[in-house]
Order: structure tokens, then C-alpha cells, then sequence
């Protein structure tokens, strides 16, 4: 194993901002940390980076226990989410800073710079300032400094969260295909669940400085373990019932999962939205109420219908022009087998 | 923005001219008219007064320019407000780096020590030095002590006493303007030079002080400015017998009453402090300062 974070904890004065995080990184991985803001994901990376040091478990890389190693002596290299670059020195001196540091020979040091500027397409940008880059240069040139280093793990903080819509995307597949071509491992933190999913192999989905969930992000989105997990991958429909089997479902035993906590044995279960079956069709189903629709949002590609059932609000959605108006009496239901069973996370 | 908006939110015309007008009419009335009798009297050779316009004359700067006296005085002037500005400025710069770097609390604590000479008289000020560098103070007992001749006004009356109440004056200067840069200065710059390796020397050399060259060149030239500009510290430390620019002003004004060269000696002075501001921050908006702050 490249990374192999064990039972790490880290307090910032009197609050535990990591409670034991253990996960690894294998060499060519790629890993995504992804969660909400304040879940301790850049902590984590901060940590592994060489920028904080751990209160509890250890950390090693490539077998060796790094917890006090500070960033430099370690074989990673980070890039900062707002870039970093220095704004004294152009694209060619940020991207040279850490060699001529580390006194790498001036052949070398140039043919690595030109490796560089290659992979990040920044061929005839040398001589500018950072301030005079688009978002999207920057976020190269900060690339190009941190891999011209020859790290063995490369961190990266948010990287997108800087650009706009267009860019992230188009960014996007460039960090896949600068991953791809150096087969570097790397750990990239997120909230954005997209990116996540397209960027990674591997997804560390954490919570309130917790890991929820470890997996591939096709495992993840299909098996989500918590109500957390479901939610923040999608599940638009948590319920849970009090007691009983949900197979057997009937309205007055359902809840919406966002209420208060009641009795002692619940089971929650999600739903996703593009499973609920609306219209005539829905009373064929299992499971199926009588609802209003409240709402419908229509994007073109697809419309998506809330539907209030009693307590609950239900989230359908299809890929047909709307067909069913606010305000329009509708029977909502699915088919047990979409039912996905969570675990409550408390 | 629509156009609507755009005309909606202008002021009317005059608007700013009547804002500015209080300021501009204390300004001319103020400083440009007397700047304006100034060179009047500068270009008379006596003490003709406001009723000699017409008489213009360039023997007072021959007269002025040509005496040695004043060149030396010159040369005094500017040798001590740079000193005590490399000085001055060599203190401030770890101070405000703290400063910057400082939690909130700590900041208000550190800037009312740093502003508190501020709030004391001048000549409060000086007496201390006085006491402190005159005949029987601790200053010249020690160096006594240590092997070095002191006459027996102790070190009044030296180049040294006025660099030491200059520097004291202009500190203040240089750690606020410090500290404006180095705020500018972000932390992750740091994070990110250290790791690519960068050591503590690397790290200020090749980042931290490259980054603070702007403000620093803002700091010195304020701090040169009021060096050069102020009276009552080489007045009192100089005691008379090392005359700088502002002191020579003084004497050739209202003890000689030779208002001509004293005219002429105050329009070096106001240009000279003007050039130094306006060429250092025309020097730091040329070469240091465009788009360092994080876009």
C-alpha cells in the first residue's frame, strides 16, 4: 500500500474534527474523500499533506510511519483549492520553485519543466504572471508545480471549486487525463459528488469527521449503507417505518426520515426518485398511495414531480414532458424490490 | 446593469464637485497660496516682501545654492533620515511580520503599544531622549564605560542623537505600512513554498521578502518623508550645532530674517518630500504591486 491512514484522530482545540479515519490508498489509485463542507475531508488531506500532524493513529506512506515528517520530506505533493501560485514569479519560476529548492540540475530541471508544460498544455504560457492566466491556467500551472516534483501520491483540495460550470467540466477530463498519463496515485477532496464520481476508482464518503462509507462509486451509488449516505448520493425518498416490515406498508406507518426521532425500532429504507411510479400504472405497484402533486420542475431532459401522500412528500422523476399538473390528484407507488434498506447513523 | 439603472443611480452633475469643494478651497487656500507667495519671495534677493512681485530675480539661488554651508546641510539632512529609515525600517520589519500573522486580540494589544508614542507630545518625547543621551544620562555612561570617548554634553549635539529620535519618530510608520503588506502576503503561499521544499532562508528570500519589496518601498519613503520634514527632533537632539534642512529653514526664516533663502530652502524641502512619496509608489505601482493581490 502507497498510504495507510490508521485510526487517525485530530482535535482543533476542544472539538474532534476526526474520530479515527482509517483507509488506504493502493499505488496508481485514484481516491476521492467526498463529503459536506465541515466533514473534516481537508483535514484529512492536511494531514497526509504534512500540514497538520495527527493526535492519535498513524500514518504511513509506502510502509513508513510519516505522522511527524514535515511536507517536504514527504512524497507528495499538494495543490492548493485557491492555486497558490506565487504571483512574483512566472509560470516557468512557479513551476521550477520546488527543483531549484531541492538544487536539481539545470538539464534536468529544464527537460522536467518541458515534461510539465507538455502534460498541462501550458506550452507558451512561461513568461506570464499568474495574474495574467484565466482560472483554468492557473489550476494547470499549479499542477504542472506539483508534478514536475515527481510525487508519489498527489493531493488536491477542491481543485475545480474555483472554476465556473463550463470550465469544471472541461477541467474535469483534463485531471483525468493528466492522471491517466502519469499513473500517478491521488487523493482529491470534494463535495461535489460528479466530480467524485468521474475523478476516482476509490470514494471515502465522510461525515462529521467520520468515514461513512468506502467503495467504488458505482458501490456507493448503488449501496448506499446510512441515511447520510443515500441522501448525499441522491436518494430523494427516505422513509422509515415504525416497527414493521416495510413490505407491508400502508401510509398511516410511514414517515418522512427528516422528523423527529420517535419510536424505538426503525427501519428506514430510500427509494430512488427515477423508480416511483406515478399515474394509473402505480396502483399495479406493491406499495402505492393517492397523492396531489405539489410541485413539478421540468429541465428539458427530465421532470420531476413532488407528490404529497399523506405525511409524505414523494420525489418521482422521468424523462417524459410533464404530464401530471400541480395541483392534480395522482396515484404514486414502486415495486418493493426498489426499496433500499439504510442503516441509521444516528 | 440596464440602462434605466445606469441613469437612475448617476448623481447629478455637480455633485461632486460640491463634496470635493470644502477640501479643495482648504487645500488652495491653505497650501497653494502660500506655496505660490513662497516662490515669489524666493525669486526677490531681499527682504522685499508680498509688494516686490514684480522685482524677479535669480540671484538668491545663486546666492543659496552656491554656499557650501547649505550643501553640507543638505548632504546632513539626507544622511540622517536614510540612516534612521534603514534602521527603523530593519526594526519594524519582524515586528509587523508578528503583527500580520497575530491573533485578533494580540493585534489590538500590539497596535496601541505600537500607536501609543503617538499619543505623546513630541517634546514629551524628546525630553526623555534628552535625559537619556545628555550629560550624566545612561546612554553615554555605558559607552564611557565600554571605552568610548563622550564630551561632556554626552551625546547631544551628535548625528547619532538625531538618528535615534528619527528613528524613534518614524517606527510607528514603518510597521503599520509593513504590516499592510504582509497582510497581503496569503498563507497558503507559505504552505505551498514549503512543500516544494522550501526552508526557512529559502522561504524568505525567494517568497517573503520578494512579496514585501512594495511595502516596504511605501514604508521607507513615508518614513524618509517625515525624516527630512521634521523640526523639533534634530532641533532639540542636535542642539543647534548640526543643522539639517528644517532647522536651517527655521534660522534663515526667523533668526537671520532672510525670508528670500528661507523660501527657497522650504521649497527644496516640499519637493524633495513630494518626489520621494510620489516616486516610490509610482516605482511599487510600476514593478511590485500590480495583481499581487489574490484575484
Amino acid at each position: 500500500m502507497l498510504l495507510e491512514m490508521d485510526a487517525v484522530s485530530k482535535q482543533f482545540g476542544s472539538t474532534m474534527v476526526l474520530h479515527s479515519i482509517t483507509f488506504s490508498v493502493a499505488e496508481n489509485e485514484r481516491v476521492c474523500i467526498l463529503g459536506p463542507s465541515g466533514c473534516g475531508k481537508t483535514t484529512t488531506l492536511n494531514i497526509i499533506g504534512g500540514f497538520l500532524v495527527p493526535d492519535a493513529g498513524t500514518l504511513r506512506l509506502s510502509g513508513r510511519i510519516v505522522n511527524h515528517l514535515p511536507a517536504y520530506r514527504r512524497e507528495t505533493a499538494t495543490v492548493f483549492q485557491d492555486y497558490a501560485l506565487f504571483p512574483h514569479l512566472s509560470v516557468a519560476e512557479n513551476i521550477l520553485f520546488g527543483l531549484r529548492v531541492g538544487r536539481v540540475p539545470g538539464g534536468e530541471a529544464r527537460s522536467r519543466l518541458n515534461w510539465a508544460l507538455e502534460l498541462t498544455r501550458l506550452h507558451g504560457l512561461e513568461r506570464r504572471y499568474p495574474r495574467q492566466l484565466s482560472g483554468g491556467q492557473r489550476q494547470r500551472v499549479a499542477l504542472a508545480r506539483a508534478l514536475v516534483m515527481k510525487p508519489k501520491l498527489l493531493l488536491l483540495d477542491e481543485p475545480l471549486s474555483n472554476l465556473d460550470a463550463n470550465l469544471r467540466v472541461e477541467m474535469r477530463r483534463e485531471l483525468l487525463r493528466i492522471q491517466r498519463e502519469t499513473g500517478i496515485a491521488s487523493i482529491l477532496v470534494t463535495h461535489d459528488q460528479h466530480e467524485a464520481f468521474v475523478l476516482a476508482e476509490k470514494i471515502v464518503l465522510m461525515e462529521r469527521g467520520r468515514i461513512v462509507q468506502v467503495g467504488t462509486p458505482a458501490a456507493l451509488f448503488n449501496a448506499p449503507e446510512t441515511v447520510f449516505a443515500a441522501r448525499f448520493l441522491g436518494f430523494e425518498n427516505i422513509f422509515r417505518t415504525r416497527g414493521g416490515e416495510p413490505s407491508s406498508l400502508t401510509l398511516a406507518g410511514l414517515e418522512s426520515a427528516a422528523s423527529a426521532p420517535g419510536a424505538e425500532q426503525q427501519v428506514y429504507f430510500g427509494v430512488r426518485a427515477d423508480r416511483v411510479v406515478l399515474g394509473p400504472n402505480a396502483q399495479r405497484c406493491a406499495v402505492h398511495f393517492e397523492g396531489v402533486v405539489s410541485e413539478v420542475e421540468y429541465t428539458g431532459e427530465e421532470t420531476t414531480y413532488f407528490v404529497h401522500a399523506g405525511p409524505l412528500t414523494i420525489v418521482a422523476r422521468g424523462s417524459e414532458a410533464i404530464e401530471h399538473r400541480r395541483g392534480t390528484r395522482v396515484s404514486v407507488g414502486w415495486d418493493p424490490a426498489a426499496q433500499w434498506m439504510l442503516r441509521d447513523d444516528g | 446593469m440596464t440602462v434605466e439603472a445606469a441613469v437612475s443611480l448617476r448623481k447629478p452633475p455637480n455633485a461632486a464637485a460640491i463634496s470635493i469643494a470644502p477640501a479643495a478651497v482648504l487645500v488652495v487656500g491653505a497650501m497653494g497660496i502660500p506655496l505660490v507667495f513662497l516662490v515669489a519671495v524666493a525669486l526677490q534677493s531681499s527682504n522685499a516682501g508680498v509688494d516686490a512681485f514684480h522685482q524677479v530675480t535669480l540671484e538668491n539661488f545663486r546666492r543659496v545654492l552656491s554656499d557650501p554651508f547649505v550643501w553640507r546641510v543638505f548632504a546632513r539632512t539626507f544622511r540622517v533620515s536614510a540612516l534612521a529609515t534603514v534602521i527603523a525600517m530593519a526594526c519594524s520589519y519582524p515586528v509587523a511580520w508578528y503583527l500580520s500573522r497575530a491573533s485578533h486580540r494580540a493585534r489590538s494589544l500590539m497596535f496601541l503599544l505600537i500607536m501609543s508614542p503617538l499619543l505623546v507630545s513630541i517634546l514629551a518625547r524628546l525630553q526623555g531622549w534628552l535625559i537619556l543621551l545628555g550629560p550624566g544620562g545612561v546612554v553615554p555612561a555605558v559607552l564611557q564605560e565600554i571605552g568610548f570617548a563622550v564630551p561632556p554634553r554626552g551625546m547631544i549635539g551628535t548625528e547619532a542623537a538625531i538618528v535615534v529620535g528619527l528613528v524613534h519618530l518614524v517606527l510607528p510608520f514603518g510597521v503599520l505600512n509593513l504590516d499592510v503588506a504582509f497582510r497581503n502576503i496569503d498563507d497558503t503561499w507559505i504552505l505551498a513554498a514549503r512543500d516544494l521544499g522550501a526552508t526557512d532562508s529559502v522561504l524568505f528570500w525567494r517568497v517573503l521578502f520578494p512579496l514585501s519589496i512594495g511595502g516596504l518601498i511605501r514604508a521607507a519613503s513615508a518614513a524618509m518623508a517625515v525624516g527630512v520634514s521634521i523640526f523639533a527632533t534634530p532641533a532639540l537632539l542636535g542642539a543647534g550645532i548640526r543643522p539639517v534642512l528644517s532647522t536651517l529653514i527655521y534660522n534663515q526664516g526667523l533668526v537671520s530674517i532672510n525670508w528670500p533663502a528661507a523660501s527657497l530652502l522650504a521649497i527644496v524641502l516640499v519637493l524633495g518630500a513630494m518626489l520621494l512619496i510620489l516616486g516610490a509608489s509610482w516605482v511599487v505601482s510600476m514593478k511590485y504591486d500590480v495583481g499581487w493581490r489574490k484575484q
